[in-house]
């Protein structure tokens, strides 16, 4: 596990100073606009639920192209291990990049609760997204799930969509409140199943 | 001597291909080439040794040991050289050492760097600046540095010049030097079969076509070449295999000096891997 978390690690290190860049010059942007703190949430809450997700299928795209699934499994690793370190991976970067903003807003005295749960819904959603993009990327390959990202991506927009077109009444803040308040929950269990799922396909993919 | 590998009856279905019954084993202290054209089954039956695919019958032993029960098991302790290297591009030779020090509980980091420098492999490089020699060569040392019982090799000389090929058959009689050590190696380049296998398995159309020393085949099998006219003397029982040439026939006999003495006046040429394999592919039956 260790050494498969370190080699994604190693592949994120090549790419490290491009994204301390992009981090760095965000960072400073959004400080030196009137609005700091605000200006430096909307950015970097935004970043939580895109670099997992930009990372995982980089990841996926680099073992692919140089055929690492082949070459670990003549290790001792099982199929189950090399699913466990992609969630493993994901878990580790969302609380990070999620650890950015929660940290800042702390030091800077302007954490609110409404902040926290920015972050908070942020992190769940992009925790989602790997575990629905993880399995994708094992049964299809880098390629083609590329497309399944964009429809993953596109399906709640275009609920939303068709929800406000219905006329469905926009949820109150109390019922958005409950469902924050059930969703790790949820998240654990879809954990579960993803993690299941990714080690069945691993188990019947012909490497 | 102790089998390190036992291969029974493997079996797989594709819908346009099947591996059917292969058995074969690799003795301790030798090298197995595993010899067949492309598509004949060998990276298919390394895979099922493996255990990355799923097999439709049959059994692997390696080390005494059932290769799914016990699959981590042995798996610390065999070292796999694929034909290419499957490393990112962009890591260098001290980023593969720091991955696989966590996977091998026996992965020493001395002897990587003495295969390292012994291959002179430069340390401060990535592995895109490498030559496809070097790659092999950083393979190779990867698959030894946490010091295996068995390398499965998967043509790992594929591609390799002639200077390099020589350099990693070396590499590979070495580790042979210990006793309890073994090497099943996967080519189709029989000459470097020729110059390091004890014992070579044929694999053609999924099947194995015989697992023999290589010493039999090489000073014991013979190729006659002849006319129609003295063709038709020879006894079908003595044939192996027959092709016919546009200089006459070919055929595969399995004693050439007993050829020799039966058949006076013929020319019985011994007989390469390379010219056996050739007449079971093309060539025809008694």
């Amino acid at each position: 596990m260790t050494g498969l978390l370190r080699k994604d690690l190693l592949y994120l290190k090549r790419q490290g100073k491009f994204l301390l860049v992009i981090f760095a010059f965000y960072a400073v942007l959004s400080f030196l606009s009137d609005d700091g703190i605000q200006h430096f949430n909307s950015i970097f809450i935004t970043l939580i639920a895109m670099l997992p997700t930009v990372v995982i299928v980089n990841s996926f795209a680099y073992d692919e192209l140089s055929k690492w699934n082949t070459y670990a499994l003549s290790l001792p690793i099982t199929k189950g291990t090399l699913a466990f370190s992609k969630y493993l991976l994901s878990f580790s970067l969302i609380l990070l990049t999620a650890l950015i903003p929660f940290l800042a807003n702390l030091l800077s005295g302007s954490l609110s609760e409404e902040t926290g749960l920015t972050i908070y819904a942020a992190s769940g959603a992009a925790l989602l997204l790997c575990e629905i993009l993880i399995p994708l990327f094992y049964r299809f390959g880098t390629q083609k799930a590329r497309f399944a990202l964009l429809v993953v991506v596109l399906i709640p927009t275009l609920g939303a969509y068709l929800l406000k077109q219905a006329r469905f009444a926009a949820p109150s803040d109390a019922q958005i409140l409950f469902l924050l308040k059930i969703s790790p929950v949820f998240l654990v269990i879809f954990s579960v199943v993803s993690y299941y799922i990714s080690c069945k396909i691993l188990d019947n993919k012909e490497n | 001597m102790d089998n390190i590998l036992k291969v029974s009856n493997l079996c797989k279905d594709y819908p346009s291909f099947h591996l059917r019954d292969v058995s074969f084993t690799v003795p301790s202290g030798s090298i197995v080439g595993f010899v067949g054209e492309n598509g004949a089954g060998k990276t298919t039956t390394i895979k099922l040794i493996l255990n990355e695919m799923k097999r439709g019958g049959g059994s692997v032993q390696i080390f005494g040991m059932d290769n799914r029960k016990d699959e981590q098991k042995i798996k610390e302790q065999i070292g796999v050289v694929f034909d290419e290297s499957y490393f990112h591009s962009e890591f260098k030779a001290g980023d593969i050492a720091s991955i696989l020090r966590s996977v091998f509980r026996t992965w020493d980091d001395e002897l990587f760097g003495r295969y390292l420098n012994q291959f002179k492999l430069p340390k401060n490089k990535t592995i895109k600046e490498y030559s496809k020699g070097m790659k092999m060569k950083l393979s190779i040392a990867s698959a030894l540095a946490h010091r295996p019982r068995l390398l499965i090799l998967d043509e790992a000389t594929s591609g390799l010049d002639p200077v390099v090929r020589s350099e990693i058959l070396d590499i590979f009689l070495d580790f042979i030097q210990d006793e309890s050590h073994s090497v099943l190696f996967s080519s189709h380049i029989t000459g470097d079969l020729e110059k390091v296998a004890d014992y070579v398995v044929f694999i053609h159309e999924g099947k194995i076509i015989f697992d023999r020393s290589k010493d039999d085949l090489i000073y014991q099998y013979g190729i006659v070449k002849c006319g129609p006219k003295d063709f038709q003397r020879i006894d079908p029982d003595d044939l192996v295999r027959w092709r016919k040439t546009d200089f006459g026939y070919e055929a595969l006999v399995t004693d050439r000096d007993a050829a020799r003495r039966k058949y006076s006046g013929l020319v019985v040429d011994p007989a390469t891997i390379d010219d056996i394999m050739l007449i079971y592919v093309k060539g025809g039956r008694s």
